[in-house]
């Protein structure tokens, strides 16, 4: 069973899952754990709000299959933080999705250590795109992980290209922190799969939306040529992920 | 039609990367006619002489089968006479790795080499990676190539992954640049070839930090028919061979 942990979608068009879902079909992933798009350069609250609400209405159609991660603008302050528990007080969020270089917020923000209190509470996770300078390095997000053990942190890209190596170093030095292998080569990734425990090893396609499926058919591709054994083939690319939101799958399940 | 590899490395003994003969069995698995071979990072960055040294030989070996990409450390104060001397070795293609070297391409470090080049009656293509953040964006790369026109640079790696969005416009501005494709990921790189023209894209696997059998399969998959021939060698040897 393929997990996809890291996919946007846009929310813009008729909000109908049902173009992802046969993407999903055609590509042979089971679910995915889905961001939005435009909701990352979303400036306000007031939009962030807007876009959260059409993703876990969008996710929720198909709730069994489809996992969503909202996004807060941490610059906001208060306001992202009332909007962060206004989504878990939905109980229809797997978690937040911050992406510091699009949206321009440095993790260092005081709403940060907040944000990372609620997820921990919740026993959500937070997923952040990394490999990026000057505020997505995978260090910044270790830094971030080592000042709040309780909360998961996931890293997007495991560094890209560039950052494998940092990414790995944040690996297999901090337990609360997810890899997931999606960005970078081939070469990188194998030398992530053999420093950092395979059961925080996580994969994603980054697919952006209608359109991109041969990403998801190149990054299926790449995870094959891991050499991984079988048992971590499948905890990487779905065992750690159902692990990860169990509390979801119950949620989901009658 | 003659498939060439626009990027590879190969490793001295001790590295991690493959000798020039694993190479060659993966050329051969993989139905590659020729291939760039470029040195190491840590010969790029230090032990400019021994990796060059090793390419030189390598392709002096298999001449028709390995192209050698060489290159030297541009804060080095012998870098041009070094430079000059690896070519009339028989280096084709000169490679810069800015992150790896440190030094920003449209800040000089390497103009005394490419006039060096020029004075002596010597021209070859200079590869530079893209894609790292602060050393080596493309339109760092376009500021560079435009202070030598008469020079053809080739854009490693399309400036993936987070500049990606700037190479059609670098293209724009710099006519003398082509774009090769090593972990810029088939799909991606598609579009943007298209974008910039498939007259100026090459095709280069990044092997071994990418797998040259599935990047090929892919790549001929994903390319338009009519590109392939052009995209998968007939660019990069026109390139070598000075042709417009």
């Amino acid at each position: 069973m393929i997990v996809d942990t890291h996919l946007h979608w846009p929310m813009s068009s008729d909000n109908s899952p049902q173009p992802l879902l046969d993407t999903l079909d055609a590509t042979g992933i089971a679910a995915a754990v889905v961001s939005g798009l435009e909701v990352l350069f979303a400036r306000t609250s007031a939009t962030a709000r807007h876009w959260n609400d059409r993703l876990m209405a969008f996710c929720d159609q198909e709730a069994a299959r489809l996992i969503p991660l909202v996004t807060v603008h941490l610059s906001e302050g208060q306001s992202a933080l009332d909007e962060a528990k206004r989504c878990l007080g939905t109980g229809r969020v797997g978690g937040f999705k911050l992406h510091p270089w699009l949206q321009g917020e440095s993790l260092r923000l005081p709403a940060t250590a907040e944000l990372c209190g609620l997820a921990a509470q919740s026993g959500l996770p937070v997923m952040l795109h990394d490999g990026t300078p000057p505020y997505s390095l995978c260090s910044q997000i270790g830094l971030l992980a080592g000042e709040h053990p309780r909360t998961t942190f996931i890293l997007g890209h495991s560094g890209l290209l560039q950052y494998w190596r940092e990414a790995a170093a944040v690996g297999s030095s901090l337990d609360n922190v997810y890899l997931t292998l999606c960005g970078g080569h081939l070469w990188g990734m194998q030398r992530i799969c053999q420093a950092v425990p395979t059961q925080r090893l996580l994969w994603g396609s980054d697919c952006l939306g209608p359109g991109n499926e041969e990403i998801i058919r190149y990054r299926l591709g790449l995870a094959d040529l891991l050499g991984l054994d079988p048992a971590s083939h499948q905890a990487t690319m779905g065992g750690n992920a159902r692990r990860l939101w169990s509390t979801w799958s119950q949620r989901v399940k009658p | 039609m003659t498939r060439v590899d626009g990027y590879c490395t190969i490793g001295l003994p001790g590295d991690e990367e493959p000798s020039p003969q694993d190479l060659l069995c993966r050329m051969d698995h993989c139905r590659v006619d020729r291939a760039v071979i470029a040195p190491p990072s840590r010969c790029l960055a230090w032990a400019n002489d021994a990796g060059n040294d090793a390419v030189l030989s390598a392709a002096a070996t298999h001449p028709d089968r390995l192209i050698p990409a060489v290159s030297v450390n541009p804060w080095r104060p012998d870098a041009a006479e070094a430079v000059i001397g690896c070519v009339r070795r028989g280096g084709r293609i000169l490679v810069f790795d800015p992150a790896v070297q440190g030094f920003n391409p449209c800040e000089g470090e390497v103009d005394g080499i490419l006039r060096g080049l020029r004075d002596a009656g010597l021209t070859v293509p200079v590869y530079v990676h893209t894609g790292q953040h602060s050393f080596g964006s493309p339109s760092q790369l376009a500021l560079l190539a435009r202070r030598f026109p008469q020079v053809k640079f080739i854009m490693g790696h399309a400036g993936a992954t987070d500049y990606s969005t700037d190479v059609a416009g670098v293209c724009g501005l710099a006519g003398n640049v082509l774009v090769e494709s090593s972990c810029a990921r088939p799909p991606g790189f598609v579009q943007r070839a298209a974008a910039v023209g498939f007259h100026r894209a090459i095709m280069g696997s990044g092997h071994p930090y990418n797998d040259m059998d599935y990047e090929w399969s892919c790549m001929e998959r994903l390319l338009p028919a009519e590109h392939r021939l052009a995209v998968l060698g007939g660019n990069l040897l026109g390139l070598l061979e000075g042709r417009p």
